[in-house]
């Protein structure tokens, strides 16, 4: 096992580093800050509250019209006790973790209504939304989303302490540059860990399945879209190839609905994978026995460990209440069947293991061949 | 861009990409193709992938803060085709 010490693909920042570096980036933009007259700074959990909270503590020293009250207030996701929460499913194919998704649903309209109200004259708000390292920003990008959605808010300003140099789109600013000769970054207030990553029984394996969903005739298809449109981002719709799509947003994957007469075809299309965070192996080590979503996870139902059936296990398991919706929408089921998208590399032990899936999510399952 | 020129876009550097036997991931993509919106081009390899234009090829891997992996999805032109 590596020596955490002379871990030399880590950039470990060190305090006295991420200070200067904030209040140099902001002494170094006051004019810009000025302008952006901020009410309210959001951060995202443990890393974003400190940045958020030094960046106010920096604004309201140097520049006098945030020395009041009611400029650069901080307001943290989640809200409430400060703690680091164990979620397996964090930032997989979900746009946040549960809790940071209850308190942005529910919570968060609300207080910052709140705070707009008290403001003297009914100045829509000005908002700066910081995390601390990112990589795909996809949490980020949610909050945006729903922020933009928001009548008092006059203004939203991304910032990040870092970024990975992957993920360049939408480019956010950030405070420093990564090191360009380093492979990850670590932020004073974590511990250095090695790196890790799940243990596959196969290296590569670029599998695609494609689900088939065959309604009876009479399916109010308008109806049961409309249904999910209250509870699923539904970006947008489209003509294509005859058929009409619906683009599903939820976090860093999507999923495809291809609509065409009384089927309904389910496609998953890959972008980025974080695999669970408890499945995750210092490189090197043979154990993969990890089942993050214990019985429904796709390795214990019968296929092989790869980036592939894994990708597929996060998107099924955390879009489960979404594709269970569909199925149990009309009182007639649909019947379940799937094939293969491309027939070069195909893990014959995938549709058997969603298949398996399917059939443990949903009792009474009709599927092709009963 | 409205969807059906990102997908042409798409589709056309990633089979230009083939031909050097190259891939992309989907930032790569945004980046290269001047697109801002990831969704965009998401949506327009989920339309290629069916038709059978473009296949994904395998997973680049990156590390984040924790140390802990990300796997990014590449793409190119179908050899098939």
């Amino acid at each position: 096992m590596q020596n955490p010490e002379k871990n030399t693909e880590c950039y470990e920042e060190s305090w006295d580093s991420f200070g200067s570096n904030v209040k140099k980036h902001i002494l170094g933009k006051l004019e810009e800050f000025e302008k952006n007259d901020f009410d309210l700074i959001i951060g995202f959990t443990r890393g974003g509250a400190i940045l958020a909270l030094t960046i106010s503590c920096i604004l309201k020293d140097n520049i006098k019209t945030y020395d009041t009250p009611l400029k650069a207030s901080v307001r943290t996701i989640p809200k409430g006790i400060v703690c680091k929460r164990y979620d397996p499913c964090f930032i997989m194919n979900q746009p946040t973790s549960d809790h940071e998704k209850k308190d942005i649903t529910k919570y968060l309209k609300d207080d910052l209504e709140n705070f707009y109200k008290i403001k003297p004259n009914k100045e829509l708000l000005n908002l700066l939304v910081v995390d601390d390292n990112l990589s795909g920003a996809t949490r980020m990008k949610y909050l945006v989303r729903f922020l933009k959605t928001l009548l008092f808010v006059k203004s939203i300003k991304m910032l990040a302490y870092v970024r990975h140099p992957e993920f360049i789109d939408p480019p956010i600013p950030t405070i420093r540059e990564f090191p360009s000769n380093k492979t990850y970054f670590s932020m004073p207030w974590h511990k250095t860990h090695e790196k890790r990553d799940l243990v596959f029984d196969v290296d590569e394996d670029t599998t695609k399945v494609r689900i088939h969903l065959k309604f009876s005739k009479d399916i109010d298809f308008d109806k049961l879209f409309q249904d999910l449109s209250d509870d699923y981002y539904i970006k947008k719709t489209y003509l294509f190839k005859g058929a009409k799509i619906y683009r599903i947003e939820n976090g860093a994957s999507e999923l495809r609905i291809e609509k065409r007469n009384e089927f309904l075809y389910l496609d998953y299309i890959l972008h980025m994978f974080y695999p669970p965070k408890e499945c995750l192996k210092v490189l090197g080590e043979s154990n993969n026995n990890c089942k993050a979503f214990g019985d429904k996870s796709i390795c214990a139902l019968g296929t092989k460990k790869t980036k592939a059936t894994c990708s597929v296990c996060s998107i099924l398991n955390c879009n489960s209440s979404f594709i269970i919706k569909i199925i149990n929408f009309d009182n007639n089921q649909p019947i379940v069947s799937f094939n293969n998208v491309d027939s070069r590399n195909t893990n014959e032990t995938l549709i058997p293991a969603i298949k398996n899936w399917f059939e443990i999510s949903i009792p009474n399952l009709k599927s092709e061949n009963d | 861009m409205d969807i059906n020129e990102v997908r042409e876009e798409v589709k056309k550097e990633l089979i230009s990409q083939r031909s050097r036997n190259e891939d992309s991931t989907i930032p790569f993509l945004c980046q290269k193709l001047g697109i801002g919106n990831e969704f965009d081009v998401i949506t327009a390899i989920g339309d290629l992938e069916i038709t059978g234009e473009i296949v994904l090829t395998g997973f680049k891997t990156v590390y984040r803060e924790d140390g802990g992996a990300i796997h990014l999805a590449k793409y190119s032109g179908n050899t098939n085709q």
